[in-house]
């Protein structure tokens, strides 16, 4: 199996409380992972350390073979993208131009004149059939355009490993299930895959692998129809039963 | 597909480009209009006379000569010089603090710096340092009090903006206080109406010779933060973000702060408070290019150049006494900025 991402012995520490313990799991290419627990479980600070916005106190993070701190920023963010939750920013940028951010790491000083550069957001546009959004203000779309415009960023970083911060949030149905179908093909054509959900139920289909995260330590990891059985959901989330669907 | 989007996206930055060269051939109209006019106007044909006469191909009675001459270039040079460079500087320093901060209705002063150049000025002309010595204080004032600002928000180890903001709240209210106490100590009969009068804002002190300094700062300012123009919209889709997309952030904050901090001390001192223009124009700016700093910074200077041009021709030519530049700046500018909100596109504030 092709590991992207590789993570042992990660532990983190605030203020004298635990909020990591010992923790190992890499991200495979192909492979759409979920990541699950209740809140202040330690998703968020894991997927920090991830990104290299906060550094590691304990145990290693290979990213791409290559351990984490020995990368400097722009070599990382080549690497490693990050999709946030779809928020709106204050001012009207065009959704062309939040893509654009994404080539920052190649081309950060002038305008964007290279060729290249121009290539890649083009292309990552069309990847997520958004190239019709390219001149709309991002601040003007809906949830899902918006979610589609910052996976076709992290796309246009030229990135292979995507961190996603609950894309399913505030977006209907059918955006939804748009947002998990490219999610599959990006994972298929070999991007590795991690994204928080609070939806265990459709994890379980929509997911090849899903990481149960429980008070700062990781209680099952596998393939998704295994992990998240009834059961596990109920220990992991404290229901007495699950309702039958 | 793909070529569809090229060719809309070469289309905008060209409009871009476009907007640019416009806002700089109204500014050289401006420019030459504000030579013609004042209290003795020079006919737009006098000055074609004037310059052909200088250039040796027509002839002008001597006499005549070295008054237009002398009114040219001793009277109004350095005051249309420093209000188009003052004018281009504020708005420069206006649409910065706007894209550090990601807030569209942040003003130049939001880290003290007017307040510490107005204590600044003051203590200059209190302790009678003459007018370059008053200038010089006014400049340190202004970078103390954001010096303060940042100081006090790092103090607190969180490197948020909210701390910042707060860090200049207390640092102008610092100022503020210290210059009231200038103002009571002040000789009311010598020393309080020229403390009054400096606040007011006015291009009357200007020299000529220091047209070129501030010039080339401000080239220099512009040419630095409209590089790093796409960095600078990073920013605005928060701290985390930006670092995920390999941008400095706390390297690139802190640069374009105290870039744009030198430039703003750096016209206050010379220029007294003129507010107002580092708000307005940057929103006019993005109004017509959308909100891409390596767009807007350029285009803001033009605008702002072109606004503090005509609003000092207003103040040289509507009375015979003059009125402070600065008055007018705030009268007009609300004016603009109630015009500018109708305007302003969804998700601004």
């Amino acid at each position: 199996m092709n590991s992207r991402l590789t993570v042992t012995g990660l532990g983190y520490r605030l203020g004298g409380r635990t909020i990591l313990h010992d923790l190992a799991l890499n991200l495979a290419a192909g492979e759409l992972t979920a990541l699950l627990g209740t809140n202040g479980a330690g998703k968020t600070t894991l997927l920090r350390l991830l990104l290299g916005l906060l550094p590691a106190q304990k145990g290693t993070i290979l990213i791409e073979g290559r351990a984490l701190e020995n990368y400097g920023r722009r070599a990382l963010a080549r690497a490693i993208a990050y999709v946030p939750q779809g928020h709106v920013p204050a001012f009207p940028y065009t959704a062309e131009e939040i893509v654009m951010l994404g080539r920052l790491p190649f081309s950060p000083f002038g305008p964007l004149a290279d060729p290249d550069d121009r290539e890649a957001a083009g292309a990552a546009l069309q990847k997520l059939a958004i190239t019709h959004l390219a001149q709309r203000p991002y601040t003007e779309l809906s949830g899902g355009e918006r979610q589609a415009v910052l996976i076709a960023r992290a796309l246009a970083q030229g990135a292979r490993i995507l961190i996603l911060d609950e894309p399913e949030t505030g977006l209907d149905f059918g955006q939804q299930m748009r947002l998990f179908a490219h999610l599959q093909q990006l994972a298929q054509s070999g991007y590795a895959i991690l994204a928080t959900t609070h939806d265990p139920l459709r994890a379980r289909s929509l997911f090849d692998r899903a990481i149960l995260l429980q008070n700062g330590r990781i209680t099952a990891d596998g393939p998704s129809m295994d992990v998240l059985t009834d059961s596990a959901i109920e220990g992991l989330y404290g229901i007495d039963r699950l309702p039958s669907f | 597909m793909t070529a569809l989007t090229f060719s809309t996206d070469q289309r905008k930055s060209g409009s871009g480009i476009g907007l640019i060269v416009g806002a700089t051939l109204l500014l050289a109209l401006v420019t030459i209009f504000s030579f013609c006019i004042g209290r003795y106007p020079i006919a737009p044909l006098d000055l074609l006379h004037f310059a052909e006469t200088a250039l040796g191909v027509r002839e002008m009675p001597d006499a005549r000569y070295r008054i237009i001459h002398s009114i040219l270039f001793d009277a109004r040079l350095p005051r249309i010089g420093a209000a188009a460079l003052i004018g281009a500087s504020l708005s420069i320093t206006g649409a910065t603090y706007q894209a550090v901060f990601r807030n569209p209705l942040v003003s130049p002063d939001l880290l003290g710096v007017l307040s510490g150049a107005g204590f600044g000025a003051a203590l200059g002309i209190i302790l009678g340092a003459g007018i370059s010595g008053v200038q010089t204080l006014s400049f340190l004032g202004g970078i103390s009090a954001v010096i303060l600002a940042v100081l006090v928000a790092r103090s607190f180890a969180a490197r948020s903006i909210l701390m910042l903001v707060f860090g200049g709240l207390v640092s102008t209210a610092l100022f503020t206080a210290l210059l009231s106490i200038l103002k009571y100590v002040a000789d009311p009969e010598r020393q309080l109406p020229d403390i009054v009068f400096w606040l007011l804002g006015s291009l009357t002190q200007v020299q000529l010779a220091q047209l070129p300094t501030i010039a080339f700062i401000l080239g220099l300012s512009l040419f630095s933060l409209a590089g790093l123009g796409r960095m600078l919209d990073a920013l605005a889709m928060g701290d985390d973000e930006a670092r995920t997309l390999g941008v400095p952030v706390e390297v690139l904050r802190l640069g374009a702060i105290a870039t744009a901090t030198i430039l703003a001390a750096l016209t206050v001192s010379i220029a007294g408070m003129i507010g107002w223009i580092g708000l307005i124009i940057p929103h006019v700016a993005r109004l017509l290019t959308g909100p891409a700093n390596s767009r807007v910074l350029p285009l803001a200077a033009c605008l702002g150049a072109v606004f503090l041009l005509l609003c000092d021709d207003l103040a040289r030519s509507i009375s015979e006494e003059e009125i402070p530049v600065g008055i007018l700046v705030d009268l007009i500018g609300v004016l603009a900025f109630l015009g500018v909100l109708r305007f302003l596109r969804r998700g601004w504030i």
